[in-house]
Parts: structure tokens; sequence; C-alpha cells
């Protein structure tokens, strides 16, 4: 008589997901040695350009370039921003910069930003003249007030943020534009430093990238970051440290490749017509930043366009970091979405083919790999954890050996970006932050850098569930 | 047997290993930087009264004199990095003063030794201290480390440097084809790094736009951007009708801003002009003008495609006196009607309402009431109208 033998198969299914096991951990271990290789290659990068960054900040201390630096609009896009709005604008009117203009627009505020803005510089609605014609939500009013002439006011529907850019750019007068975040402070310099590096090549010199720090508990008077301080609050302090390894050990050897994929929201100059030949800021959904840098890559790569996108690491623009878990999640829930938003929109387009050079062949790959995928690797590797010591595969020790080896990995470029931040730039002056830094360094590990996977796997079910809102950040008065 | 378990385990040595390297690197850079920042303040302490002695003695017929004890190393440079920066504020007997100063000091030996030095990076440090203290005998070297050097920030250091050093004008010119061989366009920061120069450029630039090279054309007409010279704008006058875009619109703006009297075929001609840039140019100049002879020309700007042309165009009739204003109100009303129209109307209204927040000012009421009268003439007629005078 057949029987059906259940332990045959039972032992047969074991047997499977331990040959699954086995080769996942192979492949586990190939992801790792990857993007690790990956990452410290960029990081090489990155200690190879600081050399030169160094001497610029020490070699152009006195150089004058007044008369001859471009103008340039900067578009601070307003939505629910009363608490920072005045600050920000007063930071931006006393820029040392010979020719710019400052175009807030009023995202629709449900707030009194508008007022706000209205009361404080006397702004009267004038007849707007515009240059561009990006289609944009309805312009309610343009406002401005002579005694302010280089300050233009838009208030319109709400559109979000890159509808707004879209409204700055058409009333834009220059050929370059910036933009800022309104809940963000710009050093006086910083405008002039990255007129600097794209005065060295203009012509090809499609965008430049600034620098953002942290502005938690630093002391901000009349719009400027006067007493730099390391974050008081948990959150803010390694946000600061996240911030310190993408931007330093990061974007500065991505630039020097030319392969730098995003330009933060918070600073960034822009080539005004390139900008407008792709069509804008694209609407409706979060990662406009990213998605104007791709797009920009996209463009002059297939019309065979020489250019770059830079990263000026010395032009400094302070921002304020969430501190709640709230606001936190729901930003890195943004960025999640957006990233594979772009991926999904523009990067699948141009991975791996050589048409698109060092971008297509390595920061799209490494993007979608080890940033898009990244959360599904990690929570695959918890899994597999997990089945190899249900099943007795492996000892608790090799786990550990092979976390600890991967944990120290990371850490060194942490430090790395912190000794390039020591050698070039010393913000913090005590030893004491040095000492906090490296700290907060090691500690995002164990919780903040899992939290963060889980925040872009949220950001990625939001996407599938065709939830596309900004959310909402939670402001605060700079302090004084 | 060796496994990957021991792979793994040699590798967590390394990283250890690395770690700690990094984090000793890390804390020496940081107690370097604090060391050398309080070196820095003691030493700024005892120069105070030195570099005050420096400052107060600027003007007095005395040359400066040395500090009266021996300086170390660490002095010397901040010293240095002092007068550097007072050598870049001033200008004229001051500024030579300071570099006297620095010669007598030895600065100017010591960096003419490190120009030769085999460390580029030493060679480079010496290019800018010598830079700022215009050492006239280093423009040979720094020009010869331009002749082979890569395109980088550094370039630029060195090229300003030499132009600081200039002897003469045909350094000027090698200097500026060295730059050019990279062929990157960087000609508004080769103007600036020009007008470092202790030379008369004029010249110079009003040779370059003779040249056929569009570079040098383009960083001649960059450099007479910032002189109001007549005689260029007799030069430039050709250029207005070069090949590339960018050259005409710049040539368009030096001759709008060296000629003094516009002659009335040119400013037709330049009206008529396929670039809104030089469209707007042309109208801007005119409205600065504010001569009432232009007023028909702006009135043919009213009807040109372009709406920020247009809007010059409103904007300087506005300030062209009675025959501007009356103009402009005549030219609304008759494109009444057209989005034109309400948007010149707009424009009437809009500078009406801001005149009428001025009026403790008397050259405001004055257009205020020109306009207003202007206004109520045209739209109104049918009402009765007084005009104050």
């Amino acid at each position: 008589m057949w029987t059906f033998d259940y332990e045959a198969l039972i032992e047969a299914c074991m047997g499977a997901l331990r040959e699954f096991l086995f080769l996942y951990s192979y492949t586990a271990i190939y992801y790792v040695i990857g993007v690790t290789l990956l990452l410290y290659l960029i990081f090489g990068f990155s200690m190879r350009h600081m050399v030169a960054i160094r001497r610029g900040i020490r070699y152009n201390r006195n150089v004058k370039l007044s008369g001859y630096t471009p103008a340039v609009s900067i578009l601070v896009p307003a939505f629910n921003e009363e608490l920072t709005i005045i600050e920000n604008v007063r930071s931006l009117l006393a820029l040392d910069y010979t020719e710019y203009e400052v175009i807030v627009v009023n995202d629709g505020s449900q707030d009194r930003t508008l007022q706000r803005m209205l009361d404080e510089f006397q702004l009267e609605p004038i007849q707007p003249v515009l240059g561009g014609s990006i289609h944009t939500e309805k312009i309610r009013g343009v406002y401005h007030n002579p005694d302010y002439p280089n300050l233009y006011f838009i208030d319109k529907e709400n559109g979000g943020k890159a509808d707004s850019l879209n409204a700055g750019i058409n009333l834009s007068h220059y050929k370059l534009i910036s933009t800022i975040d309104a809940d963000s402070l710009l050093e006086k310099d910083a405008l002039s430093r990255i007129a600097r590096v794209y005065m060295e090549n203009p012509e090809e010199t499609v965008a430049v990238g600034g620098n953002v720090r942290i502005v938690n508990n630093c002391t901000v008077e009349d719009g400027v970051v006067k007493d730099v301080r390391f974050p008081r609050k948990l959150l803010p302090a390694l946000q600061h440290v996240e911030y310190l390894k993408a931007f330093l050990g990061g974007r500065i050897g991505w630039s020097a490749v030319n392969g730098l994929i995003i330009i933060s929201g918070a600073f960034g100059v822009f080539q005004k017509d390139k900008v407008v030949a792709v069509g804008g800021y694209r609407g409706g959904y979060p990662g406009e930043d990213m998605n104007i840098v791709i797009k920009l890559h996209r463009y002059c790569l297939e019309n065979d366009i020489p250019y770059r996108v830079a990263f000026c690491p010395d032009a400094v623009c302070w921002t304020q970091a969430p501190d709640s878990y709230r606001v936190l999640s729901t930003q890195r829930k943004r960025w999640g979405r957006g990233n594979l938003k772009n991926m999904i929109e523009e990067g699948v387009h141009m991975v791996m083919r050589p048409k698109y050079k060092i971008f297509g062949l390595l920061t799209l790959p490494y993007n979608i790999m080890f940033e898009t995928l990244n959360p599904y690797f990690r929570l695959g590797g918890m899994i597999a954890i997990l089945g190899y010591w249900l099943l007795n595969m492996t000892e608790w020790s090799t786990v550990l050996v092979f976390a600890l080896v991967n944990l120290f990995s990371c850490f060194t470029l942490s430090l790395g970006a912190l000794f390039i931040e020591e050698s070039a730039f010393g913000r913090y002056p005590k030893l004491s932050d040095l000492s906090k830094t490296i700290l907060y360094s090691f500690l995002m590990f164990f919780g903040y850098r899992q939290i963060g996977v889980w925040w872009r796997l949220s950001g990625h079910i939001q996407f599938l569930r065709n939830n596309n809102s900004w959310g909402t950040m939670t402001r605060t008065h700079f302090d004084k | 047997m060796y496994t990957n378990l021991h792979i793994a385990v040699q590798a967590l040595y390394i990283m250890i290993a690395l770690n700690l390297l990094f984090a000793v690197l890390l804390y020496a850079v940081k107690l370097r930087a604090m060391k050398r920042k309080k070196q820095e303040d003691r030493i700024q302490v005892k120069l105070k009264d030195y570099l005050t002695y420096v400052q107060a003695n600027l003007d007095s017929a005395e040359p400066l004199r040395a500090p009266p004890w021996t300086m170390n190393d660490a002095e010397r440079e901040v010293l240095q990095d002092r007068l550097n920066d007072r050598i870049e504020c001033f200008a004229g007997d001051q500024r030579q003063k300071l570099i006297r100063l620095c010669d007598d000091l030895g600065f100017v030996k010591h960096h003419l030794t490190r120009l030769n030095h085999r460390s580029y990076r030493i060679r480079l440090d010496a290019a800018y201290h010598l830079g700022c203290m215009r050492v006239k005998d280093a423009a040979p070297t720094l020009l010869d480390m331009l002749e082979d050097h890569p395109f980088n920030s550094a370039l630029f250091v060195i090229a300003r440097a030499a132009a600081k050093c200039s002897r003469n004008e045909q350094d000027i010119r090698t200097l500026v084809r060295l730059l050019l061989r990279h062929n990157r366009k960087s000609n508004e920061l080769i103007v600036s790094i020009i007008a470092d120069a202790e030379l008369d450029t004029v010249l110079l630039y009003t040779d370059f736009i003779l040249y056929e090279h569009p570079a040098y054309i383009r960083i001649g007409l960059i450099g007479l951007n910032t002189f109001t010279d007549p005689a260029s704008s007799a030069a430039v006058y050709r250029l207005m009708d070069s090949e590339y875009a960018d050259i005409q619109e710049k040539a368009a703006e030096v001759y709008l801003k060296s000629s003094r009297l516009l002659p009335k075929h040119v400013v037709s001609k330049l009206l008529r002009h396929s670039s809104v840039e030089i469209r707007r140019l042309v109208v801007e100049a005119l409205a600065t003008m504010k001569s009432s002879t232009y007023v028909e020309m702006m009135e043919a700007g009213l009807t040109d495609n372009d709406q920020r042309v247009v809007y010059a165009c409103a904007q300087g009739m506005l300030r062209m006196g009675d025959r501007g204003v009356t103009a402009l109100c005549e030219r609304a009303a008759a494109s009444q009607g057209t989005e034109r129209g309400v948007f010149l109307q707009q424009l009437i209204e809009q500078e009406l309402r801001q005149l009428s927040i001025q009026l403790h000012n008397v050259n405001k009421l004055t257009q205020y009431n020109t306009l207003l009268y202007a206004y109520d003439k045209t739209f109104h007629n049918d009402t009765r109208i007084y005009r104050v005078i």
C-alpha cells in the first residue's frame, strides 16, 4: 500500500531550504563586499579631491570676483513656513554677492506665510513679466517693493515644491537659478564659492551642489550662524553624522567622476536654460531634486553636450533637521518613495547602457542595487540569519564575526568622512564635538540604520499604494 | 583548513586596526588644528601692537620697520598672512609700502627659493604668496608653471599670482594664451584675474577684440564692459554682427554702455535684432538716458513680441517725462481690449499706485501728476480733469 512519507518530504524541503540559504549567504557576502568596495572607491575619490578643495579654500580667501560673477536667481519655495521665512529671506538679502534676486514662492500655504511676507517687506502687487513658460498651478499674485529691488514674492495655488520652483523659474530674470529651502540659511559667501566653481568651467557646468549642514542647536543671529555647536538631541545628532558621511565621504567623490545623482533641494545652482530644456522640475511627486539631476545627465549625454555636475563642499547651507521621530520618518519615507519613483521613471532606461557613461554604468547600478533595493537585501539578510539559526546552519560567533566586519568596514567610512571634515573644514571647534561625532557615528549602526531600512521600505509600500503626499514638516524658530 | 571564517576574522582585525588608525589620525588632526589655532591667537596678540603700528604708518614718508624681535617660523607665517590680507585691501603707495616691508622681512626671498622646490605643494604655496606680494621677478617662473599645468582649481591660483606679478602687457598676453589653451570658456574668471594685474588693461582689451579668435574677443568685451570709454564703442560696433550670439550680446552691451549718444539708425537696427536680450538692453539704455528724443522708438518697442521688452519699454517711457507717459497712455488706450493693452494699462495703474504712496517726494509728486493727467486724459476722456502744476 502506498503511503505518503511526510518525513521524507519535510527532509527534502529542509534540504532545499538549506541549499537556498547556503547560496543566499554567498550572494549576500558578495553583495556586501561589492557595496563596500564601491563605497571605498568613491571615498577614495573624495579623499583625492579633498586636497584640491583644501587648496581652493586656502588660496581663494582673498579673491575678489565681484563684477564678474554670474547673476543668480534664488528660488525659495515656501509651504507653511511662517516661523522661518522672514529670517531666511533676510539672510538671503544680506548675501555677499554682486547681482542676484530672491524669488520666494508661496505654495498655497495655510498658515500666515503670505501675510508675514507682505507685512515684513511691505510688498505690493505688481504686473508680472514672465520669461519662462513652464506650466504651473494658478498664480494668484506677484508682489514686489522697490525698496527691496531684488526681492520678489509669488503667491500661487498649492502644487508642490516642484511646481513652486517652476513658477520661480518662469519669473526669474537671470541665467543661473539657485534653489534654497525656506527652512535653511545660506552662509554669506556660499553663493560666491559656488560661483567660483562655476566660473572655472561655465559652459560645461550645468549644476553645482552645495554642502548642507545641520543648524539645530547652533546660534543664529540676523540670519547668520554665529556659534556652531553639535546638535543636542539624539535624532539631529545622528542626522548630523549621516549628512557628514553622505556629503563629504560620498558626494565629493561622485562629483569627481561626474556621477553625482542628487543635488540637495536645500541648496544648489543650475543653468536655467538646461533646466527649462528638460521641462523644468517634475511635479506631483517627491524626489524632484534627484529627478532634475538625472534628467540633466540624460539630456546632456543623449545630445552629446559636454557637461559636469559639480559639488562645492565649502559652500554651506544650514538646515533644520527633524528632531521628532514622526517628522523624520515622514521625511525618510518620502525620500524612499522619491528614489523608487526616479529609478522606475528614469533610472531603468539608462542603467547599464554605455551611452550614459559613468552615470549609466556606475551611479545608477549603485543606486538601484545599494540604495533602492537595499531594504530588501537587508530584510532578506535578517530573515536568512533567522533561518541559519533555526536550521542550525551556523554558530552565533560566525554571525557575529561577519556582522562586526560589516560594521567596522562601514565605520571606517564614517571616520574617513570625519577626517575630511576635520582636515579641510574643521567647522566644529571643540574636541568634545569630535568625540561626540565619533560616538554617534558608531551608535547609528545600532538601531538608527535599521529603522532607516524600515522607513525606506515603508516608503516603497506608500509608493505602491499611490500615496504621494509630502507629509507635515514641523518648523521651529532658529535658535537665538 | 582555511575557511571563509578565517578570512572574515582576518578582515575584522584589519578593519579594527584601520578604524583605530583613523581615530588616532582624527584626534591628531584635531589636536594639531586646535594647537595651531591657539598658537595663532597667541601670535595675533603678540603682533597686535606691531600691526597697529603698520596700519598707523601706512601714509607716513618713512618705510615700515620690521618687528623689534626675532620672529620664529610660526610668527613669520602669521605675519605674512596678515600682511597679505592688508596688501589685498590697499592699493597705490600703501600697498607698495607693505610689499617693501615683506621684502625687508625676507618673505620675498624665502618664497622665491620655495618656488623652485621639488614639491608641487610648496611651489603652489610660494606662487600664492609671491602673487600677494606682487613680486615681478616671479612672473617668468609662474608663467612656466602654467605651461604644462593640468586644468584644475590650482591653475587659476597660479594664473592669478602670475597676473599680480606681471611686469608688462606681454606677460598678460602670455597668461591669457596659456589659460585659453584649456578651451574651457572661463572668460569671466580670466578677466577677473587680469583685473588683479597692476597694469592699464583698456588697450589690451581693445586689442583683443580685434583678434580673429572668438575667445580673445569675448575676453576683450568682458574686460571693456567694466569701462565706459567712448573710444571702445566704435571698436565694438562691428562685433554686433558677429556670427556668435553671445559676442553680439556682449558687444551690444559694451556699445550701449560706452556711447554717450545713440544714433537713431543704430537704435532702430538693434530694436529689430533677433536677440531678445539685445532688444531689452537697448530699451534699458534708452530709458537710462531719459531723453524724449527716443520716445517714438520706444513706442515701436511696445509692439515687440517679447513681454520683457515691452515691459522695459513701458518702464522707460514712464521715466521720459511728459512725452513718454503721454505716448505710453495713448498706445495703451489704442490697444485696449487686447492682452497687450490690458498689460500696459495695468502697468500704468501699478505705477500710479506706487507713486501715490511717495507723494512726500517732490519729484515723485510731479511724476504722479504728469502720469495721472495723461492717464485720465486718455482713458477717462469723458470726465472733466484738472492738471496740477
